[in-house]
Parts: C-alpha cells; sequence; structure tokens
C-alpha cells in the first residue's frame, strides 16, 4: 500500500509536469494550426531564468520567481511570434517543423552562452521541501506542489476555453478561421496572445520543476519529444486528450520500470505508436482538414 | 433495351445526422450522355463521390458492368473503368502538362511500379496525343498550377481520359469558365463520348449544355431523384419546374 | 577552400538537369525536326556535368591530406542519406524524421556482425541494406496509417523507439557506448582505398535511386505528392506506392549507414535519434528538395559548412538556425530551386522572342521526362 501511493503520487507528479508543458503546445496547435519544435527552448528557459532570479536564497523569493521567469518567457513567446511563428500560419509542415527546429538551434545556443553549460540546482523553500508522511508512506511535499500547480493550470485553462470571449475564440479559430476573421476578430491579435499564453505554461513548467531536476542543457530537447508524444497521442489541439495522455505516458513510464526496467523507455515509445496506429489522430483528436 | 453499365441501387449518405443522399436510384444506359441537375446542395456532388469510391456509403451499392463495386476504395473503382473528375479544380500542380496525362497513362498500362524500363517515354508520345484532342498539346511542358481555370479543367478531363475509362463522371466540368470554353468543353464531350463509345455522366448547372448534349437527364432535390427521362420530359415535368428551373435560367424560360 | 566542393556539383547538375525540362536558356527548339540532337545535347551535358563532378571528388580525394579526404567520404555518404531520404521528402511528399532508424540499422549490421563474430565485412554490408528495408516495410506499414504533420510525428517516434532500445540492450548493442573496433577488412584499410569504396559505393546507389525517380514509378510518386486524392481516383494504389517509397527510401538509407561505419568504424545510438534523422532533412531542404540533386548540394553545403565553423566559431547552430529560417521562408525551393529559378526567368524573355513560333510538339517534344524536376 505505502509502495503503491509513493508510485501514483510520483507518477502524477510527472504527468502534471509533462501536462503543462504540453498544455501549451497543443493550445498554440489547436488555435493557429502551427507545430512548435521550440516549445521546449521555452520550457528550458524558463528553468534557466528560475536558477537565475532564485540565486543562493530561499524562501518567498522562489514563488515570485516563478512567477517572473514565466512571464518573462510569455514575452520571449510574444517576440517568436512576432518574428517568425505568424508566417508560418497555413504553412506546410514541413516548413513549420524546420523554421521551428532553427529556433529550437538558435534559442540552444543562446542559453549556452547566457548560463554556461554546467547544471545548475534550485533548493526549494524548507516549507516545501521535506518529506512527509501518510499511510506508512514517505513523499516529498513538492510532488504535492507540482500536482497542485498542474491541477491549477488544467483548471484555469478549462476556464479559460469554456467560459471566457478569448476562449470562445479560441474554440471558434480551431472551428473555422475565416468565419472567424469576418466577424471581426483580429487573428492576429489573437494568435499573439494564445502563442503568448502557451509559452507562458511552458515556462512555469520548467521554472516549477527546478528543485526536482538538474538544470542544464540538453533539457530543451529531451522535454520536446515527450510532450510532442503527449500531445501527439492525445490528439493535437485537445487539451483534455493531452491531461489523458500525460498521465498515459506517466503509467506506461512507472509500470515499465517497475517491471522491466530495461523496456521502459521502449515500452513508452510502443505505447505511442500503438495509440497512433489504431486511432490515427490521436485520442481526443479530429482529423486533419 | 439494354441493361444499365452502372447503377445505384437504394443509395444512402449521412453526415452526421444529416442525409446528402437519400435512397437514390439510377440506371446508366452504355454510351449515353446522362446529366444530373439539381440545385446548390442537392447532394450531385456526394453522390458522384460514393459512386466512384471516394466516399463510403451508408447503405445502399453501386454497380458497374454487373459488378457490385459499392464500398470499393476509389483506385479500386478507377481500375475498373469507372472514373472521376472532382468539381473543384483538382491537378497535381507542380509536373507539367504532358506528365500529368502520363500518370494516367502509366496506371493504366500497369506500369506504375516499373521503376526500370524507359516505358514513360512511349508513353510520352500517348499522353500528346490525348492532349492533342483537348486541345492543350501547345502547353505541353508547362506546369499544370500555372494553367488558367479552364485549361486546367481541360486537363483534367485529359487525365481522366488517359485511363481510358469506361464511364467517366464529370461533376460540374464547366464551373467558372467563360461562355466559349464551355461551348469547348461541351464540344468535347460529346466528340468524346461519340467516338471513344464513352458513358458520360455529369452534373451541370448551365441548362444550354445540359439540354444541349444529354440523351438523359436525372433531376435530384434534397437528396432525392424527383425526376428522369428524356430532356424533354424533364423540362416538361411539373414538379422541376416548381423546385428548380423555375427559379433557374431567364425567368423559368429554358432553352435548348 | 572547403566550400568550394559545392559549386561545381551544385551547379553542374542543376545546370544539366533543368535542361532536361523544357529546353534550357541556350537552346531554341522551334520545331520537331531538330529536337533529337536537341535531347541528346541535353544529355550530354547532364552526363558531361555528373562526369565532371566526380572527377573532381576523385582527383580530390587523391591529392587532400587524409584528414580531409576523411572529411570528404563521409560528406560523400551523407549526400547519399540525403538523396534517399529526399525519395520520401521531395518526390513522396512525405516528411520523415525518422530515416535515422534506417540509417542506423544499416551501421548496427555491420558494426554488431564484427562485434558478435557473426558476420564478415561483405556479408554485413551486403545485409545492411536489406535490414534496412525490412525494417521500413513494417515501419511504413504503421507509419502510413496517418498523414502529413502525424506522419511526421510517428516516425520520429520510431527514431526514439530505435534509439532507446539501441541504448537500453546494451548486452547486445553495447548500450550507450556504441560499437568501436578495428572492424574493416585488411583490404579496406587503407584511407585511400575506403575513400574510392565510399564513393563508388555512393555513386551506385545515388544513380539507382536516380533511376527510381526518373521511371513510371517515380513520376506516379511526384504525382502523389501533389494530390493525392485526384491520383487515387485516376486508380493508383496510393498506399502501395507510400510504402514502396518507404521501403526503397530505407534500403538506402542503410547503405549509407553501412558506409557510416567505413568512415568511423563505430556506430553508437546517436545515430537512430530524432536529431539525426532531421539532418538529411535539412540538407535536402537547403538544397533544394524538388530537383535530384539538391540534397547532394546540400549535404556539400550543409556538412562542409559545419566542419569548417565547429573549428572557428561555438556559434554553429545558431548560424544554422538562422540559414534554415532563411531558406524555408525566403527560398523554400533551396539552392538548387533558386538557381532553376534564375533559369527559367532567362528562359521566360527568351520566350517572348520566340513566342510566335510556337506550333507545338508532334509527338517527341523537346524534352525527355523531367526526372530531375519533380
Ligand atoms: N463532407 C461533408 N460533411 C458534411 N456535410 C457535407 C459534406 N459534403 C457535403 N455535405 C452536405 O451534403 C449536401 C449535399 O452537398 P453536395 O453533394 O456537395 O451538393 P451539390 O453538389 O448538389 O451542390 C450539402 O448540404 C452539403 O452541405
Ligand atoms: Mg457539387
Amino acid at each position: 500500500m505505502a509502495r503503491f501511493l509513493i508510485e501514483v503520487i510520483g507518477t502524477l507528479s510527472d504527468a502534471g509536469s509533462l501536462f503543462m508543458v504540453a498544455a501549451g503546445l497543443t493550445l498554440i496547435f489547436g488555435a493557429m494550426r502551427v507545430i512548435n519544435l521550440a516549445h521546449g527552448s521555452l520550457y528550458m528557459y524558463g528553468a534557466f531564468l528560475m536558477t537565475t532570479f532564485v540565486g543562493a536564497s530561499s524562501g518567498l523569493r522562489f514563488w515570485w520567481s516563478i512567477a517572473l521567469a514565466a512571464v518573462i518567457v510569455a514575452a520571449l513567446g510574444a517576440v517568436m511570434e512576432l518574428g517568425i511563428v505568424r508566417f508560418l500560419v497555413g504553412k506546410e509542415p514541413l516548413t513549420q517543423l524546420v523554421a521551428t527546429f532553427a529556433l529550437f538551434l538558435i534559442l540552444a545556443d543562446t542559453a549556452l552562452h547566457l548560463w554556461g553549460n554546467g547544471a545548475r540546482t534550485v533548493v526549494a523553500p524548507s516549507s516545501v521541501s521535506g518529506r512527509f508522511t501518510i499511510a506508512g508512506a514517505v513523499l516529498p511535499v513538492y510532488d504535492l506542489v507540482i500536482i497542485g500547480v498542474a491541477v491549477a493550470v488544467g483548471i484555469g485553462l478549462w476556464a479559460l476555453l469554456r467560459h471566457t470571449s478569448v476562449g470562445w475564440r479560441i474554440r471558434a479559430a480551431v472551428d473555422d478561421p475565416e468565419v472567424l476573421e469576418s466577424g471581426g476578430v483580429n487573428l492576429r491579435r489573437l494568435n499573439l496572445g494564445v502563442f503568448a499564453v502557451g509559452a507562458l505554461l511552458a515556462g512555469i513548467a520548467g521554472a516549477v520543476v527546478t528543485p526536482q531536476v538538474s538544470v542544464a542543457p540538453g533539457m530543451d530537447e529531451s522535454i520536446i519529444v515527450t510532450t510532442l508524444l503527449v500531445v501527439v497521442i492525445g490528439g493535437l489541439g485537445s487539451v483534455t486528450g493531452t491531461a489523458l495522455a500525460a498521465l498515459v505516458i506517466g503509467i506506461a513510464d512507472t509500470v515499465g520500470t517497475l517491471v522491466a526496467p530495461t523496456w521502459a523507455s521502449t515500452f513508452m515509445y510502443l505505447a505511442v505508436i500503438l495509440v497512433l496506429v489504431v486511432r490515427p489522430w490521436g485520442l481526443l483528436g479530429t482529423p486533419e482538414r | 433495351m439494354s441493361s444499365p453499365i452502372l447503377a445505384t441501387h437504394r443509395l444512402v449518405r449521412d453526415f452526421g445526422g444529416f442525409r446528402a443522399v437519400d435512397g437514390v436510384e439510377l440506371a446508366i444506359e452504355p454510351g449515353t450522355i446522362h446529366a444530373l441537375i439539381g440545385p446548390n446542395g442537392a447532394g450531385k456532388s456526394t453522390l458522384f463521390k460514393l459512386m466512384t469510391g471516394v466516399l463510403r456509403p451508408t447503405s445502399g451499392d453501386v454497380v458497374l458492368g454487373g459488378e457490385s463495386i459499392g464500398g470499393k476504395r476509389a483506385h479500386a473503382v478507377a481500375r475498373r473503368g469507372l472514373v472521376q473528375v472532382f468539381q473543384l479544380s483538382s491537378i497535381c500542380a507542380r509536373l507539367t502538362v504532358v506528365e500529368s496525362v502520363m500518370v494516367g497513362i502509366v496506371t493504366m498500362r500497369h506500369r506504375s511500379f516499373d521503376p526500370v524500363t524507359l516505358f514513360h517515354r512511349r508513353a510520352r508520345g500517348e499522353a500528346l496525343s490525348v492532349l492533342d484532342q483537348v486541345g492543350l498539346v501547345d502547353l505541353a511542358e508547362a506546369r499544370a498550377g500555372k494553367l488558367s481555370h479552364g485549361d486546367q479543367r481541360a486537363l483534367e478531363i485529359a487525365m481522366a481520359l488517359a485511363v481510358r475509362p469506361s464511364v467517366l463522371m464529370l461533376d460540374e466540368p464547366t464551373a467558372g469558365m467563360s461562355p466559349a470554353e464551355t461551348r469547348a468543353t461541351a464540344d468535347l464531350i460529346v466528340s468524346e463520348a461519340r467516338s471513344r463509345n464513352l458513358t458520360v455522366v455529369l452534373s451541370e448547372h448551365d441548362m444550354d449544355v445540359v439540354f444541349g448534349i444529354s440523351d438523359r437527364v436525372t433531376v435530384l432535390h434534397q437528396g432525392r431523384v424527383i425526376a428522369g427521362g428524356t430532356p424533354g420530359e424533364v423540362r416538361a415535368h411539373p414538379e422541376v419546374m416548381a423546385v428548380y428551373l423555375g427559379q433557374g435560367t431567364d425567368g423559368g424560360e429554358v432553352r435548348s | 577552400m572547403a566550400t568550394s566542393f559545392d559549386q561545381p556539383v551544385g551547379a553542374g547538375h542543376a545546370a544539366g538537369l533543368s535542361d532536361g525540362k523544357s529546353g534550357g536558356a541556350g537552346l531554341r527548339p522551334g520545331g520537331g525536326s531538330d529536337m533529337m540532337p536537341v535531347r541528346r545535347s541535353v544529355v550530354a551535358r547532364r552526363i558531361g556535368a555528373t562526369v565532371a563532378c566526380l572527377a573532381v571528388v576523385s582527383i580530390l580525394g587523391v591529392v587532400l591530406p587524409v584528414s580531409s579526404a576523411l572529411d570528404l567520404e563521409y560528406v560523400v555518404s551523407l549526400a547519399l542519406f540525403a538523396v534517399a531520404t529526399n525519395l520520401l521528402l521531395g518526390f513522396g511528399g512525405m516528411v520523415s524524421f525518422g530515416q535515422g532508424v534506417f540509417y542506423g540499422v544499416g551501421a548496427y549490421v555491420v558494426a554488431l556482425g564484427w562485434m558478435h563474430h557473426v558476420l564478415s565485412f561483405v556479408e554485413a554490408m551486403l545485409l545492411a541494406p536489406f535490414a534496412g528495408a525490412a525494417v521500413a516495410f513494417f515501419l511504413g506499414l504503421l507509419a502510413l496509417r496517418t498523414r502529413r504533420l502525424y506522419f511526421a510525428l510517428i516516425t520520429l517516434a520510431f527514431s526514439q523507439l530505435g534509439y532507446t532500445i539501441v541504448q537500453d540492450q546494451s548486452s547486445f548493442t553495447g548500450g550507450s557506448n556504441g560499437v568501436f573496433g578495428a572492424m574493416l577488412p585488411s583490404w579496406l584499410l587503407d584511407p585511400r582505398t575506403a575513400f574510392f569504396f565510399v564513393l563508388v559505393v555512393s555513386v551506385v546507389a545515388i544513380a539507382v535511386l536516380w533511376k527510381v525517380t526518373d521511371s513510371p514509378f517515380g513520376l506516379v510518386l511526384r504525382a502523389i505528392r501533389d494530390n493525392r486524392e485526384r491520383v487515387d481516383a485516376m486508380g493508383v494504389n496510393v498506399f502501395a506506392h507510400q510504402l514502396a517509397a518507404f521501403v526503397i527510401s530505407g534500403f538506402f538509407c542503410a547503405v549509407a549507414g553501412s558506409l557510416f561505419v567505413v568512415y568511423s568504424q563505430s556506430a553508437y545510438p546517436a545515430l537512430l535519434e530524432w536529431t539525426s534523422s532531421g539532418t538529411p532533412v535539412f540538407m535536402a531542404v537547403i538544397g533544394g528538395m524538388y530537383l535530384f540533386p539538391g540534397p547532394i548540394v546540400g549535404a556539400f553545403a550543409y556538412q562542409l559548412a559545419n566542419t569548417y565553423l565547429i573549428e572557428h566559431t561555438q556559434d554553429w547552430q545558431i548560424i544554422l538556425g538562422v540559414v534554415l529560417l532563411a531558406v524555408v521562408l525566403l527560398r523554400p525551393d533551396g539552392l538548387t530551386g533558386s538557381i532553376e529559378g534564375l533559369r527559367s526567368l532567362v528562359r521566360r524573355s527568351g520566350e517572348r522572342v520566340r513566342g510566335r513560333h510556337r506550333h507545338g510538339s508532334n509527338g517527341t517534344g523537346p524534352a525527355g521526362p523531367a526526372g530531375g524536376e519533380p
């Protein structure tokens, strides 16, 4: 029982951070039909900015640093949208993939200049860095923080999409951009906003996970692959599907590691391929027009 | 009366809860030009796509030359001689005009999996003669994507003719054409049909074309067949006058 | 010095092939009678340009210092990798981010055959392409259920799957360290011999791929790329053609992978990774994926720039990124496409002069099938 609880909380925490990154990517795709390979770079920038802001101190500054890092990443996202990404709307998948991979390369080298290639760590404030015991299981408190933030992000997104006029516009854009445009919605501003929000989510995720990972170059590459897979099996553009897929991937990873550690990653990729073979448009996706 | 070369039996297609084609019975006689008319949204394009396997029927069947082809995929249907030209212009933009037609020829000759021979150099000559028939031979080396709309439509007919179909389905072949282009296309359809003993099924908005060249006319309305027969019979049909021709050309007068 | 390689190769090929399409700027087909000579001269020029490029590369392989000759050897094998990938990308319209899998399979068949003492070098080299083709067949069956972006992403997942299998099954594959060692037979130990071995295999393989693109199959593949619904409605089994292209591409990517072992005497998991799969895609995009020699030009430009820049700057990735952005946003047809565009500009101004002579063709047409112009 204790063991089970530990695995469940661990899985939920992994799935939570994955969901936050992936939700941003799928939101952007849903509204703009653009796939962004540099999304993982935004996540990495969130983490690196976090290491810069937190510095050696801990305490209240930790929370402010998360917010600040996320906002700066959102601003970076806005700049990317204005400079490059808006020219990718409506282009072939190959064009989008190559152009955003180019952004990935540029951001990776720039990060190397800014933060060097050493690994950095962030210590969480003492209030959330310990462990607690429940039903005989000893669990890291910070796992609960990640799960909490992920749930908050999920609810926030849901509220945004279902209950605000911006959300309505985003959902309408998914269905038919032309109708939206003729209805007087400024698509360019909407796209800019969506891209910034997507970047914000990546930034939050990158900043929040810092106490649990070592922050180093290469983070961008490893996260983007997993994120792409989550988004694809969830169904590109579906936030709910992304949450589901993040859980599936998290569970596949945990079970795989328990059953056959050397095959764990293999299982995960096999699961992804299997989902796509059975449902070529992902779990909750709709066929591309 | 000979047996039909192409027929549908209680053909139905739903989109979500909407029934676009509703129990259509059609019989096309071999060697005839058969026009399908009806207002926008009547289900003509959907019916065409059901017959050529581009869309799957919800229920019902399509029979080509005595063989059931309902639910077969488009390429399998085309192999059996039923070839369609879509309503919306649909070409291979980066190929040249002559290459586009060669695709049909290598396909019809079962040479498209041939990675070694020089067959396509011979196919070229055949392609040029097809282009000659549709009047595009001068543009043989132009990129298909650079052609005018009318020339693209002609190219599409050439691509379809290249596979030597027994039944050619043309969905609004003259849409968007100038009067001169329309006349040329109508002449082309008639001459191909007569010289090759080709069966042609077309949907058409231009009533001059419909009543000028067709042997048979079927009227579709809200997914159902409401009338059918010779052009003269259809023109005299009261229901047709009401739902379709009444709102049509020249204040209800239909010229032929 | 280094970048001068791609000039003769690129310009030569592009010039030779573009003439095949509609008579180059220098040719003025006025009627039927002089068409055959025109065609023959086009073919002659194409062959001439190819032979000239091969001669230049061969001479460089002899006269360059060994380390530079090795760089060149690597570029030649990458050119094959890029051309094989472009069969899917530029000719088939299938964006695959998974060709590293077949490259890696080719390399590992040779390396593991040596490590486990089960295959001689020659046996392994002969088996590698068929292993690549077999893997491509099964992965193609799965991947071709998806389209467009989903196809790109499922092939990317294949890459990562291959990567993790090779990395995690270390008892069989040597794991993340890869396989290193003296795996070449004695007759290939001399670097000049190895250079010509790689050159000959690559050139033969590229020639076969050219034949494939310049065949009825290649034509139908390009038609599918442009408009699959249309071609489907003409009776073409789109799935079967795409699968065949996937298998052929896997076959030749594996040849390129086996040549990597000749070059480096090693194989390691990163060969299968998605970034490795991306490399031939970027080469094709830079060189121009709609002309047959585009990926060759791209491979030379990309790899030589890489080799040169890494020595002189830390910002190789920034430069590559900017170049990729510039190409994909401003020159989507790549280097060879831009040259072709210039030529057609010249041609058009020529056409205005001879416009009234255009009384068309009588059977043969001015040019052969445009194998080089997808
Ligand atoms: N793919 C589709 N999904 C949903 N509805 C469709 C689809 N295709 C056609 N329809 C609907 O079916 C009806 C018939 O359309 P169509 O066959 O194109 O008519 P026509 O060609 O006679 O103008 C229309 O109401 C149209 O909106
Ligand atoms: Mg229609």
